[in-house]
């Protein structure tokens, strides 16, 4: 199909290039951009549409444009200038005398109307002809938040797009929540698309490869995909949100689309930018942790950790005496921290003349996080040329070729035993980490639970790491290339008739290294390992589009739009994992003396997509659009043999009435309104080989997260995998009906917008669970169905506009609820949690009439539950008040009941654990928003933004941990006295404990308030997530002085102070409450389980511009 | 006009598309999985059952087990274990593994190609490692899931009666017994493929009449005949150096013991019980150092249930038990003599033949005890012959899961549990199954049918 299109087109390229020209004298147009007010305005651009030059302002507002001989000689040529904000103002000029000024006077837009939008798939529309909420962000923004990854640069930048940092490290990846998730197996993410093609953005740990040193649970916090990106190329991101936006992406916009439009040339001199930064960075916030009590257990010390008895293991636990007066004791929780520095240095020069246009430029970043040694940065070098070329007057090509290399290394996190905090913050109080190294030359490493290993003990597990020697030792990294890059042809053989084609390639290569030397507690060998794997994406991408425009009469008019898709991707991975190193080697799998099986896997998708829209501008005030897309996707067949739901179509509507055009302006007050209302269906696709039977090699696991291989002997050892092969799967369909408005007020001293959205998603694909007893655990089945419906705020006030001085201040909101309306039949679906060898600790579930995600954990007895004690003899309802019964109140034994797991409480006066795991919290924000601001005085600005989530729980899952060693601020509280539902867990209590006086003791916060192997409550770690931060707030100064331009040759130098994340007001008393353990690819969130913390930074820009 | 065209146009595309695109989304990689087999050998299969039987054993359940009949001590996060914690779903990955992949449902398709292609040695080999997983789930569990279970045409198995299973087990084992006997070119059996007797249909018949043995002991206190009968099996069961055991390479956390693999990422976590180590130090026991290390001070010390201690102040497990490659005894020699003994006494309480003495005799000389069997005394648990038989059968089948079943049966030894708490008597069903499977009824009794 491809060759002969691309022949035909070529045929007629080759007859366009042929023409003759005739001959002129070549005509200058000079001028100058400036606003209403007379401020310069840089950066416009000014077009002359028929002769297709275009030229851009430089810092000054003045910009020139070259008319080569043989184009000029017209008289009343159309000419435009149109900047970013501005409205558009288009004159004629005459081009019968050489030298030719025209200046331009741009009144402010701040609703952007008249600028031309993109609406993906290489489609265009002006904004105010758009039926669905739009949701942009520009370069500057991008910049201002001095984020290294795009993905965590949306930030608090739109209503109900919420990201989500998984942790501070440098590279660490981001999730980004499009209007809820509606998916349930998938990855939750939005399709990135950048310049017409889709890219990857997947997150792989590459600790998943050894079940036992974690999977996204443990390893480290590996970078998204999208990392690869410079953020310093992108011109523009489109939020595509709703599934009427989205729609044009058929099978895989079910979870929105972020269109990336990256920087280009543009005719005129050509114009040098170099910008560099230094960072400087530090964790936000740290647990509580004792400082009184030492390492030992009930009051007593420990024997090993007090001796000098070699190869001894001393307990975890601080549950030892009082630490005599004068013990030195040391900071846990932040003594290992010191400040990252980073720099950041970006060149673009870009330029061009009438036919040929070409942006080119480079970027090192190098940011190093907050913890010493050598693994934790983040480095990333990046090139881009992006050009393109007018052959004819209806042919244009171009090209785009972005290369990068990602490195990072990355210190270990979450549930590990090298995990940097997990062993830092349970160490007891007088233990000196710093003291880890008992010789430098054989890497002996002591940790608190190995106080005294004799000389060159390597091949003893330590227990639990030194976090000093974890993150010095411990490596973890990933060296990625990625190359995105496409051609394009644009073919304009009638003035209403464009045919744009494009194609793309996106392929990475990531090399991963992870090792852990001898004597590393977190690997099934004592000895240490080291695993590598490659990670190999390939994507490839056709897109094929003509856009006819066509006008029916003097009020009607329209575009028909046809276009064709082809996407392939695959995806390989291959990795080995090597256990035992002798000392001293380097992480080579030449070194380790066994193996396990080795990864290797592949995966290969294809779609096939045509799609057609049609739109339609009614009396310059109604614009309608309707769409539909019929998606081919390889997924979908191998399902179903006779390939009957190998195609789905995905239709769309829209329509928007700008109504200030109907019914006037209303005494001025209104100076623009919209309604819109929108209708669209889109898809997410199954994983491809759900339905094929097959068999496996692999392991055997054990509950506490080892395997046994199925092959022994030499021999092969096959078995029926544990998912059952699915039948028939069908895609994800999610259908959204969208309305709001947007209004401009007071001669657009303010705008204000308001979306209501509902959005179906049904056929949700369903790992049930199937009775283990059938032989299988798992099906997936089209079985589920997700509701999100929401509002989205936002409104925009600009009080002071002046020339030299202006201020705005924006501010948006957005609400969802989710709920979950039908599982085929299941209750609830757990989908995520801590994973392996846990019980109790929070299982992230899709519930029936529950928001997605919500936890299902331990509670302790309460009234109200009809909880039976006593081998079922006992009620425990029979004992509450009707009031107690509705509050829930917390039953109290009096030391003689034990519940259905046959255990008692901690005694008189304290409560029974409940063994029936219910709800307990819902991570979902009840609201996110925004406030923004940006203050220009002059040759100053200011600008400043707070993020804020309110509501939506997060397991504090570190402070349950720590609560069990008695590491924690709170387990001070151990030998005093205190009465429950009183001056202790407040709230109201019940049962026949009710009012006695308690002894808090090391076995109630062991067994009864903390999360461990053996402990299982849940409910006291639920904490409110709640936050208010202060994202983003920078100064900078622009000095565009003669000294500036005649000394230094510049046109302008741009300073800038900012700060990122500096302060966060949270009553969460973990780290950031911004974290997340799992990862953001899937779609339980709230866990924060020994995560390594968030990070603030001071950020110091320079900026020359020429 | 228009219009027209715009639909010949889409039409076109449509047409053309269509079919050759049907072909663009098919194939290799696409519609054919490019990573995994989608065909298994009888051998292969049998491989991973044997695996996964010799995992599942060594396996959390195991160690459980080990820690509530308090021949091993739980610490650190194994603590709450000697408080017999039961967590719900802890032993869901046992249930789920004895009924799926490597269990019931692979040795079920063994069977039947078995029977396709004439081979009843593969068949009868199949059949008793079914036995094996199925009675195993049964004394766990009790009523269970097994003539519906891994059968595609009931996705909602019902349980059966656990009197039931066994006896279905026993009916299917006699098959077995006549299947394994059977001559003929097309009787190969597992051959090479089976870890443990290298296709001896022999073996595997002793190992039929010892599981046998052992089934009739588990149904003995509701079934009167139970204890002849299981005297009877014993005596054709397994002979001296046929254990069923499964050596590992021990090269490498995945080819290796789980016991050991647990000790070198957990260490300390399960140490010597308290209970076990005492009687075998007071008995000067000869295999104490081969369960046992001694603590820092080098002397013996187990871990009491629920009691934490310091790490240097108790006995880990000993080196040899440790060993990646040491075989973990399922069904013994010792386990068989030791059900000849008890179950002759059952039947006659003055052991008039000296069968029951004989056998424990025989067990004591092969570990190198010097004492002389004890004679007969008051009948009834304490009896010192019954008592000696299940102390032996109590120490002998050390880390073995059977030991919960004897003490269930005969309250030998008189393990007590920490004060205010109970040792649990069977294993509740897993939440998962009980949320997929609407025929489960909640977690179950508190105790089994056979355990009264």
């Amino acid at each position: 199909m491809i060759p002969k299109r691309g022949m035909a087109l070529l045929a007629v390229l080759g007859a366009w290039t042929a023409r003759p020209a005739a001959a002129q004298q070549p005509v200058t147009v000079r001028g100058q951009v400036t606003s209403t007010e007379g401020t310069p305005i840089a950066g416009a651009s000014v077009v002359m549409p028929s002769l297709g030059l275009s030229a851009i302002s430089r810092q000054d507002g003045q910009y020139v444009i070259l008319v080569p001989a043989n184009r000029a000689g017209g008289v009343g040529v159309v000419i435009a200038a149109r900047a970013i904000s501005y409205k558009p103002v288009s004159a004629q000029v005459d081009l019968t005398q050489p030298d030719v000024v025209r200046n331009f006077s741009l009144a402010a837009n701040p609703l952007q109307l008249g600028e031309i939008v993109a609406t993906g798939a290489g489609t265009t529309s002006e904004l105010e002809k758009i039926g669905n909420v739009r949701n942009n962000v520009d370069s500057t923004q991008l910049q201002r938040s001095n984020e290294a990854s795009v993905v965590n640069a949306l930030s608090a930048k739109a209503p109900n797009v919420e990201v989500t940092s998984m942790s501070g490290d440098p590279g660490a990846s981001a999730s980004i929540r499009i209007r809820g998730v509606n998916t349930l197996s998938g990855t939750s993410q939005p399709l990135f698309v950048i310049d017409g093609i889709p890219v990857d953005n997947s997150v792989n740990t590459t600790a998943s490869l050894d079940p036992q040193t974690g999977g996204p649970q443990g390893g480290v916090s590996s970078p998204n995909a999208v990392a690869d990106l410079n953020p310093d190329d992108i011109e523009s991101v489109e939020i595509l949100k709703g599934a009427a936006a989205g729609a044009i992406y058929g099978a895989r916009a079910g979870q929105g689309v972020i269109l990336i439009t990256t920087k280009r040339g543009q005719a005129g001199s050509t114009q040098y930018s170099l910008r560099t930064s230094l960072e400087l960075s530090n964790v936000t916030q740290l647990p509580a942790l004792q400082r009184k009590y030492g390492q030992g257990d009930g009051g007593l010390p420990d024997p090993c950790a007090q001796s000098n008895t070699l190869d001894c293991y001393a307990t975890e636990d601080s549950w030892g005496p009082l630490l005599a007066p004068g013990t030195k004791t040391y900071d846990h929780a932040g003594e290992l921290y010191q400040t990252g520095v980073g720099t950041d240095n970006e060149l673009t020069i870009s330029g061009g003349n009438d036919r040929t246009t070409f942006y080119v430029s480079t970027g090192l970043l190098n940011q190093n996080g907050e913890l010493p040694g050598p693994n934790n940065s983040f480095n990333r070098k990046s090139v881009r040329l992006k050009a393109d070329h007018r052959i004819s007057n209806t042919v244009k090509v171009g090209g785009n070729v972005f290369y990068s290399n990602s490195q990072q290394y990355a210190a270990q996190k979450g549930f590990n035993f090298s995990g940097i905090t997990w062993g830092e913050w349970r160490t007891p109080p007088e233990f000196n980490t710093f003291s880890d190294v008992t010789s430098t030359s054989d890497q002996v490493q002591r940790s608190f639970r190995f106080p005294n290993p004799s000389f060159g003990n390597t091949d003893s597990t330590r227990g639990y790491d030194n976090p000093l020697w974890s993150a010095d030792n411990a490596l973890s990294s990933s060296i990625a290339g990625r190359t995105i890059g496409d051609v394009t042809l644009d073919y304009t053989p009638r003035a209403w008739l464009k045919v744009n084609e494009t194609l793309g390639l996106d392929e990475s290569q990531d090399s991963r290294v992870q090792g852990q030397p001898p004597s590393s507690s977190n690997t099934p060998d004592p000895r240490g390992q080291v695993i590598k794997q490659t990670l190999v994406n390939t994507q490839i991408d056709h897109n094929l589009v003509a856009t006819a425009n066509f006008t029916l009469s003097q009020n009607g008019s329209g575009t028909f739009t046809l276009g064709n898709n082809i996407n392939t991707r695959s995806y390989r991975q291959q990795g080995d994992v090597g256990n035992g190193l002798p000392d001293g080697a380097p992480f080579n799998l030449t070194n380790a003396s066994t193996f396990y099986n080795p990864i290797d896997n592949e995966t290969k998708v294809r779609i096939v997509g045509f799609f057609g829209q049609s739109t339609l501008d009614l009396w310059r005030q109604l614009y309608l659009k309707a769409g539909l897309r019929y998606d081919g996707a390889s997924a979908y067949v191998e399902n179903d043999p006779s390939a009957s739901h190998l195609w789905a179509w995905f239709p769309s509507a829209s329509a928007a009435w700008q109504f200030t055009n109907a019914l006037g302006d209303l005494g001025g007050r209104i100076s623009y309104g919209k309604l819109r209302l929108a209708y669209g269906e889109v898809g997410t696709l199954p994983s491809p080989y759900l339905g094929l039977k097959v068999y496996r090699a692999g392991l055997f696991q054990d509950f506490d997260a080892f395997g046994m291989n199925s092959g022994q002997g030499g021999l092969t050892g096959l078995f029926t995998p544990t998912t059952k092969p699915s039948t028939s799967l069908q895609p994800e369909r999610t259908k959204e009906l969208e309305m709001g408005t947007d209004v401009a007020v007071f001669g657009d001293k303010a705008d204000l917008s308001f979306t209501w959205y509902r959005r179906f998603s049904s056929n949700v694909i369903l790992p049930i669970t199937v009775p283990a007893s059938t032989g299988y655990t798992l099906e997936g089945i089209n079985g589920a169905q997700i509701r999100n419906s929401g509002t989205e705020w936002a409104i925009n006030i600009r009080p002071i506009t002046k020339r030299d001085f202006s201020w705005d201040i924006g501010v948006v909101l957005g609400t969802n609820r989710n709920r979950v309306f039908s599982l085929h039949g299941a209750e609830f679906v757990a989908f995520g949690g801590l994973g392996g060898a846990i019980q109790g600790g929070p299982t992230a579930v899709a519930q029936v009439g529950l928001p997605l995600g919500v936890f299902r954990d331990y509670d302790y007895v309460r009234c109200g539950r009809g909880v039976m004690l006593d081998g079922g003899t006992y009620s425990v309802d029979a004992t509450c008040t009707p009031s107690q019964i509705k509050s829930h109140a917390l039953w109290l034994d009096d030391g003689t009941h034990v519940n259905a797991n046959g255990l008692g409480s901690d005694g008189l006066g304290t409560p029974l654990l409940d063994p029936t795991q219910r709800v307990v919290g819902d991570p979902n924000p009840k609201w996110t928003g925004s406030i923004r601001t940006g203050i220009r005085w002059g040759h100053w600005s200011f600008s400043g933004l707070l993020d804020i989530r309110h509501g939506g729980v997060v397991w504090n899952g570190t402070r349950a941990a720590l609560n069990a060693v008695g590491a924690s601020r709170e387990t001070e509280l151990r030998g005093t006295q205190v009465v429950f539902g009183k001056n202790y867990m407040q709230g109201p209590v019940a049962g026949p404990g009710a009012g006695q006086t308690v002894t808090l003791d090391q076995n109630w916060f062991q067994f009864y308030d903390s999360w461990s192997f053996s402990s299982t409550i849940g409910t006291p770690f639920y904490e409110d997530g709640s936050f208010v931060k202060l994202r983003e707030v920078s100064v900078g100064y622009t000095w565009d002085g003669g000294f500036v331009t005649k000394t230094l040759g510049l046109s302008s130098v741009e300073l800038r102070v900012a700060g990122r994340n500096l302060i966060t007001w949270t009553k969460y008393t973990g780290v950031d409450p911004e974290t997340n353990l799992t990862g953001s690819e899937t779609v339980a969130g709230g866990i924060d389980f020994f995560n390594n913390p968030q990070s603030r930074s001071f950020v110091f820009t320079a900026t020359l511009n020429r | 006009m228009r219009p027209y065209a715009i639909k010949a146009v889409l039409g076109a595309m449509l047409a053309l598309g269509l079919s050759g695109c049907n072909k663009y989304l098919t194939g290799p990689k696409l519609g054919t999985d490019p990573n995994d087999p989608t065909t298994a050998s009888n051998g292969a299969l049998f491989v991973s059952s044997e695996v996964n039987f010799n995992a599942q054993l060594e396996s959390r359940l195991a160690r459980s087990v080990c820690i509530w009949m308090q021949q091993c001590g739980g610490q650190s996060q194994y603590l709450a274990l000697g408080t017999y914690s039961v967590a719900e779903d802890d032993y869901y990955i046992n249930w789920s593994s004895f009924y799926g992949g490597g269990g019931l449902i692979d040795l079920k398709t063994i069977e039947s190609r078995s029977l396709a292609t004439s081979d009843s040695i593969f068949w009868g080999q199949a059949t008793v490692l079914e036995a094996l997983f199925m009675g195993t789930t049964a004394d766990l569990w009790g009523d269970i899931p097994y003539s519906e279970a891994a059968n595609p045409s009931f996705p909602r198995p019902h349980l059966d009666p656990q009197q039931t299973v066994y006896t279905a087990l026993q009916a299917r084992l006699d098959t077995a017994i006549i299947f394994l006997a059977a001559t003929g070119p097309t009787n190969k059996g597992a051959g090479d493929n089976d870890l443990v007797y290298a296709g001896d249909p022999a073996k595997w018949t002793e190992l039929a009449h010892t599981l046998k043995a052992r089934f009739y002991m588990h149904v003995a206190r509701r079934d009167a005949t139970a204890y002849a009968n299981a005297a009877a099996e014993a005596a054709q069961g397994i002979q001296p150096g046929d254990d069923f055991e499964l050596a590992l390479s021990g090269n490498g956390p995945t080819s290796s013991n789980f016991w050991s693999v647990f000790q070198s990422i957990f260490p300390g976590y399960v140490v010597a019980g308290f209970y076990l180590d005492s009687v075998m130090v007071a008995d000067s026991d000869p295999r104490l150092p081969l369960y046992f290390a001694t603590n820092a001070n080098g002397d013996y010390q187990g871990g009491k249930p629920g009691v934490a201690d310091a790490p240097s102040n108790l006995s880990t497990l000993s080196s040899t038990r440790l060993d990646g490659a040491f075989p973990q005894p399922f069904v013994t020699w010792a386990e068989t003599q030791l059900i000849l003994a008890e179950a002759t006494y059952q039947t006659d309480n003055t052991d008039a033949g000296g069968t029951a003495r004989g056998a424990l005799q025989a067990v004591w000389n092969s570990v190198g005890i010097t004492r002389t069997a004890p004679t007969p005394g008051t009948p009834g648990p304490t009896d010192s012959l019954m008592n000696a038989i299940m102390m032996e059968k109590y120490i002998s089948l050390f880390q073995n899961v059977e030991t919960w079943s004897d003490w269930k049966r005969t309250g030998i030894p008189n393990i007590q549990p920490p004060p205010g708490f109970q040792i649990p008597r069977r294993l509740t069903y897993p939440l998962s199954e009980r949320d997929a499977n609407p025929n489960i009824p909640g977690p179950g009794p508190a105790r089994n049918w056979n355990d009264p």
